[in-house]
């Protein structure tokens, strides 16, 4: 062999033989890790990525394949059919590159993009992969060049995400294509395709719409509107689907500098996902469909099939938890996950929190009778941005009126609504803080509630009031049954698994329905069930103090208990501590206020401000605490004190001092951590019968007996009890609460 | 031969041409990148001054060149929020026990160690609410709150029943609570407010007022609406010794100028439409509402400013003269310095024109719905 003479290594080509069953293996895997990640199996979602005219945003590019609204049907589908769709797409990904990678690192590359795919990919995903596997099976330039142009047609009119696609192929597979026609071809076409595209930049929307991948950051809060667009650089924490496919990225860069494999798209387009998480997905799929070139040796079939029956194993494992509900779904069980807002009489303006909802609303079930204020489409309308991002901080801060800004404009939400007109305002269900804070303002009223979003409806908007009045009659019932109800709104709270009842306690607990709450908690053991529980016990507490100016030591020692048992099992972040602490202490527990914000700062991970709050909260707290110890001398009121600081142990040392006929009410109280509200009451109410509780405290027995009907869901019990504790004493510091109490009970 | 073959030279994997490609590529990836990160805007939302943790200055320091501002400390606005347990406060809350209203016989005011209480009742029985900060210059009325947390911390509030009015150098029920207490621990001794109208409570009697998720910074508060309240954090104007200064008062237009002391005084948007009408006598209170609607307004010169200077005590600028009014209306064939009027009056504008309305409440409060009235005693019109 002589210098510079090319030497041509040849490697094995992976067998194909038996390769029927690894697409089987593939196709699954993909299928359950689409199943594991996503809502239930029944949700209908869109596969259109097109978006409607909005009020702030006006109309731009509308994809031309939206427009045709008798597909509709075909665009809209349930999840378990976007899951087969997808893990389809996903496998022929896998299938085209079957010969370049060993199957292990197929089934990462399978992991990594059925974890982050979303439904709005399917059709440029779609176009990726028919024109990639296209070209690859033909050998003539001009069917290549031919199919690679009525690709990027095909994503003009059937995405918007056509600019990516369209920059993807012509620096990928188009480069190639160009070195293999000859000059004059080449400059024809070279020439044809900017003439195209630069003709269509005058249609309106289109240019912008086409360098949409390239300008999030033109937008300013782009990434507080709309999560997505957030840079994975510097920004929030990704989610793990993220970091799966980051680590797809960079495989793939390593593979185009290993093998000089599609260098020019590698390194064009890797930014484009590194400051826009929205594009990790179609980046790395846009990156993965074009590989032409292997970098690995193979691997033996054995370890093949190891591999895949891993990966299957796996996949199997994560969808676990979903698979009941599949099977459900085909077996006809709806299995209501979320809210049918389009069933509702409201028409109207709607106001996202969060424009990544954007595509929620554009089946044409939704737009018949909503369109959006402003929707995820940044490179529309960039300086409506800004009003959009303070209209909705105002909103979450209940900042209705008025104010100047530091830029000399005008803040304040209601004039802004009086100018918008919206019906509804969509809030995610983890965002308890402002959808406590839109409970309290005049402006909004509650109109559902599901594990995902919180729907508001504006009060001066007459179609929403049919809802509205659904909703609170329900909220109502919840929280003071009025008997059994015949019937209860539908369509109004939705909770269909232990996790999403979970969430819609919270919320439900967030606008102050705390016994409504505790219907969608179970009588389960886990750690999150008694932390939501234990929530619900400060509501209560704190609905006792501020409605009667006293302590409800049944409810804040169960509180207390449920919070320690969390912190004990490490069942609370530091955020959640911190909060714990601030309730505590608003509900003067001094003592278990200081001992949460402590463990919050142990802990490790509070932001600097949080930090400063709880260190100024430990030290407040603290000198409340010394005051607090200090009083009461006699043994029965410094019990009580330990009842209301949550601290039995120091109770129950106490309890030998109290007089014999006062021992039973508080060894109740002492010992009502560990029973259910069922057990309690009988518990109580023999103890009030058999009359073994001294006269004193018979009203605030008989008080807690009736909260504890409420929170049986017992409605004779409730009444029966706040009925007698008004004749024992009917001016009693209970007296407002309790009044109130049997008012909504219907008596 | 099957399979797809890999072409090298015996100088290793990447040959030059794959190097110069690659140093291509990273090219390409540095300048997208350059450029994406480049455009990134960066991203301040604009926010209400009062929540701004720095750039406050020491206001103090303000006198030193402002000597217009010299008696600011006098003015209304300045004294329109104070401790409860300042001395003014005190005396005023020390004379409740005083007073004829039969609901103050009710109440006593506590001086604890944990501050002071108003406490309606003895016993088990008794019902209490701290009284923190006392709302008003005094020159209407003033009024105490005391602060309530709600189950998470955010900061609510508690309006007590009773309000002092200076009309009256009494006591009476505070504007807005019914004569009846409702049932209630803290209802039967005041309103309560969510922390929503806390904010909006202190944000117009405060200059400094530091709010996150609901919660209240009172160690931080600066009470009283004073200079940085209009003028906006100053400390890079006092350290750049007024060459840094401040344009937001500058070339702003008739309305807008009206609608920064509306942001207190109340923009009519802050009031609901079916209130804005001659006859409602309550809306005398929103100046700026009133001043809008006036023919007055009509002239592109006149704002508050135009009578009013916010940096002086009322009592020193002669507001019931009739000064304000000849600033425009100098017409009158005498040629002297008196207004014009159409029933022949030489003197009193004000009286006719801007005459102090009285609301339910023993506040009144001077019309500033500038317009010829049938309802004023001893006008023209009235007549």
């Amino acid at each position: 062999m002589q210098g510079n003479e090319e030497v041509v290594e040849t490697i094995p080509v992976r067998s194909t033989e038996k390769s029927g069953w690894r697409v089987a293996a593939f196709w699954l895997a993909a299928v359950l890790l689409l199943l594991s990640g996503g809502p239930v199996p029944g949700e209908l979602v869109r596969l259109l990525d097109s978006r409607e005219p909005t009020l702030w945003g006006g109309a731009g590019w509308q994809v031309p394949l939206g427009e045709v609204s008798v597909l509709d049907p075909l665009l809209e589908v349930s999840y378990l059919l976007f899951a087969l769709l997808g893990a389809t797409l996903i496998t022929g990904l896998a299938w085209l590159q079957r010969s370049l990678f060993p199957a292990p690192v197929l089934l990462v590359g399978i992991a990594a993009l059925a974890l982050g795919m979303k439904p709005e990919f399917t059709v440029p995903a779609a176009v990726l992969l028919a024109v990639n596997a296209g070209i690859s099976v033909t050998r003539s330039p001009g069917k290549q060049l031919a199919i690679l142009v009525g690709g990027i047609l095909a994503a003009i009119l059937c995405t918007r995400e056509f600019g990516l696609v369209t920059v993807g192929l012509l620096i990928g597979p188009g480069i190639d294509l160009f070195r293999t026609l000859k000059k004059k071809p080449a400059f024809l076409v070279t020439a044809g395709v900017i003439l195209v595209l630069s003709g269509l930049t005058f249609v309106p929307g289109f240019a912008e719409t086409a360098a949409r991948f390239a300008t999030p950051g033109l937008t300013p809060h782009a990434e507080r509107l709309i999560p997505s667009a957030r840079s994975v650089i510097g920004g929030e924490p990704l989610r793990v689907s993220e970091w799966i496919l980051l680590a797809l990225l960079l495989l793939a860069v390593v593979h185009a500098v290993r093998s000089s494999d599609r260098l020019l798209q590698t390194f064009a387009l890797v930014p484009a996902a590194l400051f826009c998480s929205h594009y990790l997905w179609l980046v790395a799929f846009l990156l993965c469909v074009s590989f032409r070139k292997p970098t690995l040796l193979g691997t033996s079939p054995r370890v093949d099939r190891i591999a895949l029956v891993a990966g299957v194993f796996l996949a199997g494992f994560q969808a676990a938890p979903q698979l009941p509900a599949v099977i459900g779904f085909v077996l006809g069980d709806p299995n209501e996950h979320r809210l049918e807002v389009a069933e509702w009489e409201s028409r109207g303006h709607v106001l996202l929190m969060n424009l990544d909802d954007a595509n929620e609303w554009q089946p044409g079930r939704m737009r018949k009778r909503y369109d959006l204020v402003l929707d995820d489409r940044w490179e529309r309308a960039r300086d409506r941005f800004e009003d959009y991002a303070v209209l909705c901080r105002d909103l979450n801060e209940g900042r209705a009126g008025s104010y100047l800004r530091s830029d000399l404009g005008w803040g304040g939400y209601a004039p802004v609504l009086d100018r918008i007109e919206p019906t509804l305002l969509v809030q995610s269900s983890d965002n308890l803080i402002e959808i406590r804070r839109l409970s309290l303002s005049p402006h909004w009223r509650i109109l559902g509630i599901d594990a995902e979003r919180t729907y508001f409806g504006y009060t001066d908007d007459r179609t929403i009031q049919p809802q509205g009045r659904r909703a609170i009659e329900l909220l109502n019932q919840l929280e003071w049954p009025r008997g059994k109800a015949e019937s209860l709104p539908a369509n109004t709270i939705v909770a269909s698994s232990w996790e999403d009842s979970l969430k819609v306690s919270a919320v439900i607990c967030a606008i102050r329905f705390p016994y409504a709450a505790m219907r969608y908690l179970s009588d389960d053991g886990a750690i999150e069930t008694l932390k939501q529980r234990s929530w619900c016990w400060v509501e209560i507490s704190h609905r006792v103090r501020r409605h009667a100016g006293t302590t409800s030591l049944l409810d804040q020692s169960r509180a207390i208990a449920g919070f320690r048992e969390a912190l004990e099992s490490e069942g609370a972040s530091a955020d959640e501590l911190l909060d714990m602490a601030v309730s505590l202490d608003v509900l003067e527990a001094y003592g278990p206020a200081v001992e949460f914000a402590q463990a919050s700062l142990l802990e490790g991970s509070l932001s600097p401000e949080r930090r400063t709050e709880a260190e100024a909260l430990i030290v407040k707290a603290g000198a409340a605490r010394e005051m607090q110890v200090g009083s009461g001398d006699e043994p029965e009121q410094r019990l009580r004190l330990y009842l209301k600081t949550g601290d039995r142990q120091l109770a129950t040392e106490l309890f030998s001092q109290l007089s014999a006929n006062r021992q039973p009410f508080y060894a109740f109280l002492i010992g009502a951590a560990e029973r259910s509200a069922v057990d309690l009451y009988h518990e109580l109410s023999g103890l009030i019968d058999a009359g073994r509780i001294p006269s004193d405290l018979v009203d605030e027995a008989r008080f807690y007996q009736g909260c504890l009907g409420l929170e049986a869901g017992d409605t004779y019990a409730a009444v029966t009890a706040f009925q007698a504790s008004r004749e024992i004493a009917p001016e009693s510091r209970f007296t407002p609460l309790r009044e109130m109490y049997l008012l909504r009970l219907g008596r | 031969m099957n399979g797809r073959t890999k072409v090298s030279n015996e100088t290793g994997v990447v040959n030059k041409l794959s190097r110069l490609r690659l140093l291509a590529a990273l090219g390409v990836c540095a300048v997208s990148t350059t450029l994406l990160g480049w455009t990134r805007i960066e991203e301040e939302m604009p926010r209400h001054p009062l929540n701004v943790a720095q750039g406050f200055a020491n206001e103090a320091s303000c006198i030193d060149c402002h000597a217009e501002a010299a008696d600011f400390g006098e003015t209304g606005h300045a004294r329109t929020l104070l401790p409860a347990d300042s001395e003014p406060s005190l005396s005023l809350l020390q004379s409740l026990k005083d007073s004829k209203l039969p609901a103050a016989a009710e109440v006593s005011i506590e001086h604890r160690d944990a501050g002071l209480f108003a406490v309606r009742g003895e016993g088990a029985n008794s019902q209490e609410i701290p009284l923190e900060w006392c709302f008003g210059s005094g020159h209407h009325a003033r009024t105490w709150v005391g602060c309530l947390s709600d189950s998470w911390g955010a900061a609510d509030l508690v309006e007590f029943r009773l309000t002092w009015y200076a009309m009256k150098n009494e006591f009476d029920i505070t504007p807005g609570q019914p004569a009846d207490p409702p049932p209630g621990y803290f209802q039967s001794l005041g309103a309560l407010f969510d922390h929503p109208k806390t904010r909006r409570c202190f944000a117009c009697h405060a200059t400094q007022l530091r709010v996150v998720d609901g919660r209240v910074d009172f160690d931080h508060i600066h009470p009283g609406v004073t200079c940085q309240r209009c003028h906006g954090p100053r400390a890079e104007h006092v350290a750049s010794e007024g060459k840094i200064s401040d344009f937001s008062w500058r070339d702003i237009d008739q309305v807008e100028s009206v609608h920064r002391c509306a942001e207190c005084h109340r923009r009519e948007d802050d009031v609901d439409g079916e209130d804005i009408h001659e006859d409602n006598p309550h809306i005398a209170r929103f100046q700026p509402v009133g001043l809008m609607r006036s023919a007055c307004f009509r002239s592109p010169e006149m704002t508050c400013l135009t009578c009013h200077d916010p940096h002086t005590p009322l009592a020193k600028q002669k507001l019931h003269e009739d000064w304000q009014c000849n600033q425009c209306h100098h017409e009158n064939p005498k040629g002297t310095a008196q207004p014009h009027c159409g029933a022949g009056e030489e003197s009193g504008c004000i009286r006719c024109h801007m005459p102090k309305v009285r609301s339910e409440a023993p506040l009144e409060f001077t019309d500033h719905w500038i317009r010829v009235r049938s309802d004023t005693d001893g006008t023209h019109a009235g007549q």
